[in-house]
């Protein structure tokens, strides 16, 4: 707790001279106006503590496609829209500093895939200490994104942060349940085959594919 | 006479001698810094990225395949630092080494002629920051630090081709950025 | 005009000398590089700084004997995008194997931070000029990183070290043309009509 108390410090100092440095930079890079456009969405943000840098990155990118200003505010208005609604849904009963920029993104493109930010909570909350979840978030987001129960997939990817798999194994799960896909698996077949091929232990309580279709449980 | 060479001092440090690594630091230090600094980092950052590109190269040290480029090898270190350090996080703006030195802005040159020579240095500095990172680099590279197309090309991995068109670009660029400098008549 | 860019473009291949280009060039040139090179003499690093390198290097207390038989024991990991095909792996072997003066000189593995994880980027594109890959890692900058096409095999590569996270990119083939990478784990709707591509990045020991 001391160690955590001692780091809010450290990040209190150091964000916001980092910020400093962001917002020049930020400027130089953006005409003035699409800046006069984006700077009271950016502001905002940055009042509500959503991950400005990530919404700063939305206007650069659309900058490089050639958007204009007018799109370019209001998808970045939008994507603010989305991490706020993350970001308030999530910090319902966490502790504060729990969630991190990267977690919000990730959140918020889960609820793309329409996973309930009651299952990201549940996720989050199953963490053993400290580390980012941005990557079982979006590996969550994958499976669902290809067919996989949400109910299925958030057990998994919860088995795999409780039992602290590696993050490297967990992030190849989607990769490995298209590979089985395309070899004509079934999609829950899929999904064991993939965690066969990286060694990845089923979650408990885990019907083996062919007793139960996908999304239903076994009553108890 | 003791072989100082890059190569030498590398065979040094890697059979125990840490001291030899010192000599290589101070022989790179400034050219390293130098470049990290064109490149957009602010003093105090910079010296951080230089430090750790040092303190990199001497943890793999055994990986620089040829001792005898050394100094490329390590400005491979510098660069990719920059590059993810500069991307992850606030790309630093330019900062001026005097602090107490006129800003573009809000001071015109006066009859002082070491004044007026900051000036002309803050204004290069400011047209060389808003060249892409790319061409910044080449032109540093060419301008700065007195490398050939072909040593810049072994250096960035870039084709001959791209590194021309980064040039090219870039001197375009800055052309256009400092105009005026261009009609003004200086002593040489 | 031509003939200007043309000896313009012999000057910076280093084929003729500065006093070789015509006038008004060869002024302008003269004039740029002052002006460029009046920032050179200034940077000295300060005295701290050898200082600060050589205590870190002091804590580095494991032999260096030591470090090296650990790093050559140590499996290696360069990550592909997802799903990366065996054509890509065929390519890659194959200009590991017969094409061993392409190689950059020392492994990027061996230079990216401790936090980092070389990452493999690979774009087919036979018959393509270029391609660049950018995303937010680099800001979406239009000239972003560029692939290699080692050997014209049209299997383009570029490998970049990233701090683990999730990341959106797409490559930009001949200048021009915006294209999402096939291979990658996800793709995602930009909100500007086009798609990004996604890869996630994690180090194999993190947890």
């Amino acid at each position: 707790m001391r160690l955590a108390w001692f780091l809010l410090a450290g990040m209190c100092v150091c964000i916001p001279r980092a910020t400093a440095g962001q917002d020049r930079d930020f400027a130089s890079s953006v005409d003035a106006v699409t800046l006069a456009v984006v700077q009271p969405i950016l502001d905002a943000a940055t009042r509500d503590s959503l991950p400005v840098q990530a919404l700063r990155s939305k206007v650069l990118e659309g900058l490089a496609k050639n958007v204009r200003p007018a799109q370019i505010g209001q998808v970045v208005a939008a994507l603010a829209d989305e991490f706020r609604s993350a970001r308030s849904a999530l910090r319902t009963g966490l502790p504060p500093l729990a969630l991190g920029d990267g977690e919000v993104v990730a959140a918020a493109m889960a609820a793309r895939q329409e996973i309930g930010f009651d299952v990201v909570r549940a996720l989050l909350e199953s963490r053993p200490n400290g580390g980012s979840l941005e990557v079982p978030v979006t590996v969550l987001s994958e499976l669902v994104r290809r067919g996989v129960p949400v109910e299925e997939a958030a057990t998994l990817m919860t088995h795999v942060v409780r039992t602290a798999v590696p993050l490297g194994l967990a992030a190849q799960i989607p990769g490995k349940f298209d590979g089985a896909l395309g070899a004509g698996r079934p999609p829950a077949a899929a999904l064991v085959e993939a965690l066969r091929a990286l060694n990845i232990p089923d979650p408990p309580g885990r019907d083996p594919p062919g007793r139960d279709p996908p999304g239903r449980r076994p009553p108890g | 006479m003791t072989d100082t060479s890059d190569s030498a001092l590398v065979a040094r440090v890697l059979s125990g001698n840490r001291d030899a690594f010192g000599t290589l630091v101070e022989r790179y230090q400034d050219q390293m810094l130098a470049y990290v600094k064109y490149m957009g980092f602010g003093e105090p950052e910079a010296c951080d990225v230089v430090q750790d590109a040092f303190v990199r190269a001497f943890r793999h040290l055994g990986r620089c395949g040829e001792p005898d480029r050394f100094a490329g090898w390590l400005f491979k270190i510098v660069s990719n630092l920059c590059r993810t350090t500069g991307s992850r996080n606030s790309r630093w703006r330019w900062e001026s080494l005097d602090p107490d030195g006129p800003t573009l802005v809000s001071k015109l040159p006066g009859p002082d002629e070491q004044m007026e020579a900051n000036w002309t240095k803050e204004r290069v500095r400011a047209a060389l920051d808003t060249v892409p990172a790319d061409q910044r680099e080449a032109l540093v590279l060419m301008y700065l630090q007195g490398h050939s197309v072909k040593d810049i090309e072994a250096l960035t991995g870039a084709s001959r081709s791209a590194i021309k068109m980064r040039l090219k670009r870039g001197r375009e660029a800055l052309r256009r950025e400092l105009e005026p400098l261009f009609s003004e008549v200086h002593g040489s | 005009m031509k003939k200007d860019d043309d000896q313009l473009d012999e000057y910076l291949s280093g084929d003729i000398p500065l006093e070789e280009l015509p006038d008004g060039l060869r002024l302008e040139e003269e004039r740029l590089r002052g002006l460029i090179q009046s920032l050179g003499e200034d940077v000295r690093a300060p005295l701290a700084l050898r200082d600060a390198v050589m205590r870190e290097v002091a804590e580095i207390l494991v032999p260096l004997w030591r470090r090296l038989a650990d790093w050559s024991l140590r499996p290696r990991t360069i990550r592909l995008t997802p799903a990366a095909g065996a054509l890509a792996v065929a390519a890659s072997a194959a200009a590991f194997f017969l094409w061993p003066g392409s190689m950059p000189m020392t492994d990027p593995a061996a230079i990216a931070g401790a936090d980092q994880v070389v990452t493999r980027f690979v774009f087919a594109a036979e018959g393509a000029s270029s391609v660049h890959l950018t995303g937010d890692f680099v800001s979406w900058s239009r000239e972003g990183i560029e692939l290699e096409d080692l050997r014209s095999t049209g299997i383009w590569i570029t490998d970049v070290p990233l701090a683990p996270g999730v990341y959106q990119y797409t490559f930009i083939v001949n200048g021009t043309e915006w294209r999402p990478d096939p291979r990658a784990v996800s793709q995602v709707d930009d909100g500007f009509g086009q798609v990004n591509s996604v890869v996630i990045v994690s180090a194999e020991s993190e947890a």
